[in-house]
């Protein structure tokens, strides 16, 4: 191994399908049209020297170093910014070349520091390649002029130092943050000499519009914007592919090593999700991994009231088992269950399953799908005969039209946010269905066409209404809905939609979205070319989640917009591997691959290969289990890597049903929430230490490769082996490769997948089989896997959450960038700079009406408990309309939701809550009961300090 | 083991039939007992069953129709029946391409 060099093209590769052919320095070379001589030059193995080229951004021609001849041509012209033609002549290297490009770096290298040595960019510095490449041997000017060496350096960013001293203001950082990231955060301020890249108004870089996505950092080929991590330990020499552990997107990334220390995370070019960039955590948010928080010894008591004792694995293992055999003698083989990570790796998952399933002889398997994306899986399922996303990320390149309904990729998925706003700056139009006003709406370079602020718990008379409008309007694309849909369905659904009750115009008082406004959206989705739907849980955590899906998937059909690049159906998936999750079987009435338990066919193909006999009955959902937790019936959970506590809803139910077990297992990295009410711990391993594979929101499947050995001693899948075998099943996997080709012997849409695949392929989209051997990017080209598409009903049902005198706000929830769903990793980052505490959003008008100002804390009340949080009185939300986030514990955000959820799937309706808001003057009994329990139930009985909570 | 009380099994019971109530067709009882078969465990449909017996009230009529088809109907004899309505069970495969 050493360390992964990707060449650096200078220029982007050019989509053209035309071909022109050049000669470089006598050699022949054909390349697509639009591809610059630098870059052909590069693809011929030729390097033309440069400084302000690279191939993630455009061309900008400002160092003048890669200059060359041209035969027939004047001059000397940048090789970046010159586009091939056919029959050049062209010369890369010439005495008159030379003397240029020597020139060019003695300027450089006169207002540069000469401590190459000391420099932390010693060794992976362009400059000095550069310096070398051109064999610079004096500065003529000397160093005695004016130059730069005495500027300060900006360090307020956590992960990486800005040193202006070092600058050669070639803009490369500029232009990342404008091309790449779109957060148009930098400038050069000052012109000639006083050029000097300038974060927001000069100001430092944490305190600018810089959201750390570190494409900056990147890109610069000096020392002048450098990790703190390269800086403290030196430069890397080994790298290893791996893939993000932290959202939907699934980002590759090199991870960059000395030994087993971790020195940076670089995005990988030929990542395909990702394509070279990456957000702050992914890139910079790792080190929760050797945080002195982290748990690495297993633990078990005999009651959540008593510290915690360190043991060692045997006894753990052996105590956990015998406790599960126990309940189930006691209380019946229903009467345990557990919950698979949507953060591990599929074969981890897949595991966690089976044990269930074969060892605990039941279905009572659920995963955190259930209370996000589960209504997706049912609506797409019902509506296309698949229940996931239709389209890989690549498709937007080829969107005209995109709606973002109920997600804030900017936030939640943040590269493929920055992917969306490069083809929104290219032209695309943009329709935005959110209560709240998300930064796409407007945001440097971009506003969206239609922002259409409707009234939570609305989705479905929107999207229902926008349906109105595209079949009264004759926009239905009949020719595919003849070819491709239930014609008979078609019709029913169509003649629903026309009726005026569902007219914007009717739909107005209910939904808040203003008629004209919602019938030129519609108009626009339906006729503004290829339209792609990208959601999030704004559309799925509602009581007609699955209904809302399933309108989604109506429109799509109605107007063809479905079965090629640009267009589709995508679920923004929050989770590295909740996808991958659902696939492996993790719900309690499907085996992997999604075939139903009772389906005998299926069932008989586990049964022989696993020697046990399978339930054919569905087992207990989570919300399920909590309420047979309550009654006395479930006793015992095995929770790998999920914080049911703080993520689900209606937080005292869960703490009322986890205190009400008698043998509560979790493996995890930290002391969560619900370990509060653990009975046994066994520490988990991180993505760095273990191999596997996750599988992203474009139903990618992609390698998970080990960089450092386990802190806890074994890979989560070891653990799960051992407990299965410590439960009488035995389990005897050398290596998760063995437990992907168990997967691939028995999920038919997996069937072509293998480690070996993924090696050669990069990574493979299911379905991968003999038909589609290297997997399947877009799905539904020729036909629904259903055959036809099929139309439903999409009623519109008001949920059962009111507002009223005594909860007249609505209160809706959501994420931001720097924090991570429960924030059990980056709470213990450098990334709580961003985001210390959960804020209440709350309109300037409804802050008045209660006396709140920006700051205050302020008690938010629901039917199901009250917690207290600070104000942040804006504008982003409408009137009557509250938002939070729920990265904090201590924030308790699901104290105050409700028990209401999507009736196909249980799905919680955590977007609907009725609330009120008063000013308040400190934490509610429950946060300071919560609190103390907590600090409780994290003392470890050894002569260390008692352990701080998580915050 | 009923997972729920009564009054939640009836809540949800009553969600599921109000969608399929507005679905074309006279099937919205069959499929709100398919769906039960498909997603509830046995325990929970069970108690749904018994408090139905029990001359529990509130339910949507499509719920009250749907418990009688589960206390007479195996699932296998509903899967047919929906078969031959042309409905898609809740029990079919959910992704296969293949």
């Amino acid at each position: 191994m050493s360390l992964i060099r990707e060449i650096d093209y200078g220029t982007p590769a050019s989509a053209s399908e035309a071909e022109v052919t050049l000669t470089i320095d006598g050699q022949e070379v054909t390349v697509p049209a639009g591809t610059s001589i630098m870059r052909a030059a590069q693809e011929m193995g030729t390097a033309i020297p440069k400084l302000c080229a690279t191939d993630m951004m455009d061309a900008f021609g400002s160092c003048r170093l890669c200059l060359v001849e041209i035969e027939g041509r004047a001059g000397t012209p940048a090789s970046c910014t010159t586009p091939v033609a056919p029959g050049m002549v062209v010369s890369t290297q010439t005495p008159k070349l030379a003397k240029l490009r020597k020139g060019v770096m003695e300027l450089y290298i006169s207002d540069h520091p000469l401590d190459c040595l000391t420099c932390a960019a010693n060794g992976d510095c362009e400059l000095q390649d550069m310096a070398g490449a051109v064999g610079l041997r004096e500065v003529r000017y000397g160093y005695d002029g004016d130059n730069h060496l005495a500027e300060a350096k900006d360090e307020s960013n956590p992960y990486f130092t800005y040193d202006p001293s070092k600058c050669i203001v070639c803009s490369r950082c500029v232009r990342a943050c404008d091309e790449v990231q779109g957060t148009f955060a930098l400038t050069i301020a000052g012109r000639g000499f006083e050029s000097r890249v300038s974060p927001s108004q000069s100001e430092p870089f944490l305190s600018s519009e810089c959201v750390s996505c570190g494409a900056c950092v990147q890109a610069c080929p000096t020392a002048t914007l450098t990790e703190k991590s390269v800086i403290e330990i030196g430069q890397p020499e080994h790298s290893v592919v791996t893939t993000c552990a932290y959202c939907g997107v699934g980002c590759a990334f090199k991870a960059e090593m000395r030994g087993e220390e971790l020195v940076r995370m670089v995005p990988y070019k030929e990542g395909p999700a990702n394509r070279g960039h990456s957000c702050v955590k992914g890139r910079f948010a790792w080190g929760y991994a050797n945080h002195k928080e982290r748990i690495t010894k297993p633990m078990i008591r005999a009651s959540i009231d008593q510290p915690w004792r360190e043991v060692s694995w045997e006894e753990a293992i052996s105590h956990a088992a015998s406790e599960f055999k126990r309940i189930q003698a006691k209380y019946g083989r229903q009467s345990v269950g557990g919950i698979t990570s949507s953060r591990c790796t599929n074969e981890e998952t897949f595991l966690v399953q089976k044990l269930i399933r074969a060892a605990f002889g039941n279905n009572n398997v659920d995963t955190c799908a259930r209370v996000c994306h589960s209504p997706t899986g049912y609506g797409l399922k019902t509506t296309f005969g698949t229940s996931a996303g239709t389209q890989d990320f690549d498709s937007v390149e080829d969107v005209e039209v995109a709606v973002i309904i109920g997600a804030n990729p900017t936030d939640g998925h943040p590269v493929f946010g920055s992917r969306l706003k490069q083809r929104l700056r290219e032209g695309a139009r943009l329709i935005v269905i959110d209560p709240r006003r998300i930064d796409l709406v407007r945001t440097p370079h971009i506003e969206a066409d239609h922002h259409l602020a409707l009234r939570p718990g609305t989705n479905v008379a929107v999207l229902t209404a926008m349906a109105h409008v595209i079949v009264t309007e004759g926009l239905v694309d009949e020719a595919f809905v003849r070819e491709r849909c239930d014609l008979d369905e078609f019709h029913d659904w169509a003649e629903f939609v026309s009726q005026p009750r569902y007219s914007p115009e009717a739909t107005e008082p209910l939904t808040g979205v203003p008629a004209e406004e919602l019938r030129a959206a519609a108009r626009l989705y339906a006729t503004g070319g290829n339209a792609a739907i990208y959601y999030g849980l704004g559309v799925t955590e509602h009581s007609q989640g699955s209904t809302a899906v399933m309108a989604i998937a109506n429109l799509a059909m109605a107007t063809g917009n479905i079965g090629r690049p640009g267009v589709g159906v995508n679920p923004l998936r929050g989770q590295n591997n909740v996808q991958g999750s659902c696939d492996m079987g993790s719900f309690p009435h499907e085996l992997s691959g999604y075939r139903h338990v009772s389906d005998d066919t299926a069932r008989t193909m586990f049964e022989t290969l696993w020697g046990v006999d399978i339930d054919p009955e569905p087992g207990l959902r989570i919300t399920n289990m909590l309420d047979a937790a309550v009654e006395g019936a479930f006793k015992g959970i095995y929770i790998q890597g999920e914080d049911i506590l703080q993520s689900d809803p209606n937080t005292r139910h869960v703490a009322a049903g986890l205190a009400a077990m008698e043998c509560v297992v979790v493996q995890d990295l930290f002391l969560n929430e619900t370990a509060n009410y653990a009975h046994v711990f066994l520490p988990g391993s991180t993505f760095l230490e273990k191999n596997g594979t996750f599988t992203n929101a474009e139903r990618r499947i992609q390698m998970v490769r080990k960089v450092m050995t386990p802190k806890n001693g074994y890979e989560d899948w070891e653990i799960t082996q051992l407990l299965s075998n410590a439960l009488g099943y035995p389990m005897d996997y050398g290596h998760p490769s063995k437990i992907m080709d168990e997967i691939a012997r028995l999920t038919p849409t997996f069937a072509g997948v293998s480690f070996e695949a993924l090696d050669k392929h990069g990574s493979i989209q299911w379905p991968c089989n003999e038909a589609k051997p290297a997997g399947t990017p877009v799905m539904h080209m020729e036909g629904f896997v259903r055959g036809k598409g099929k139309f439903v009903i999409t009623d519109y049902v008001p949920t059962d959450e009111k507002t009223g005198p005594r909860f007249p706000l609505l209160l809706t929830t959501g994420r931001i960038l720097s924090q991570y769903n429960v924030g059990a990793q980056t709470r213990r980052t450098a990334n709580v700079v961003w985001h210390e505490e959960d804020l209440l959003e709350i309109h300037p008008h409804d802050a008045e009406d209660r006396g709140i100002r920006d700051g205050d804390w302020v008690k938010l009340q629901s039917r199901a408990g009250a917690t207290t949080l600070r104000a942040r009185v804006t504008d982003r939300v409408t009137p009557g309309v509250v938002y939070t986030t729920f990265h904090h514990p201590a924030t308790q955000a699901n104290v105050v939701t409700t028990n209401y959820s999507d009736w196909a799937t249980n799905c919680p309706e955590y977007k609907v809550t009725a609330v009120q808001v008063a000013v308040s003057n400190g934490p509610t009994e429950w946060q300071e009961r919560y609190g103390d329990q907590a600090m409780r139930s994290r003392r470890i009985a050894r002569e260390e300090p008692v352990l701080e909570a998580g915050e | 083991m009923s997972a729920g009380s009564p009054e939640k099994l009836v809540h949800m019971a009553n969600q599921i039939a109000q969608f399929f109530a507005t679905q074309p067709g006279d099937t919205a009882a069959m499929r709100v007992a398919d769906h039960l078969n498909s997603f509830w465990t046995r325990s929970m449909r069970e108690a749904f069953i018994a408090h139905v017996e029990r001359g529990g009230g509130g339910l949507e009529p499509a719920a009250r129709t749907a418990a009688d088809i589960l206390r007479s109907a195996s699932p296998r004899t509903l899967d047919r029946e929906m078969a031959a309505a042309h409905e898609p069970s809740g029990r079919l495969p959910g992704d296969d391409a293949g």
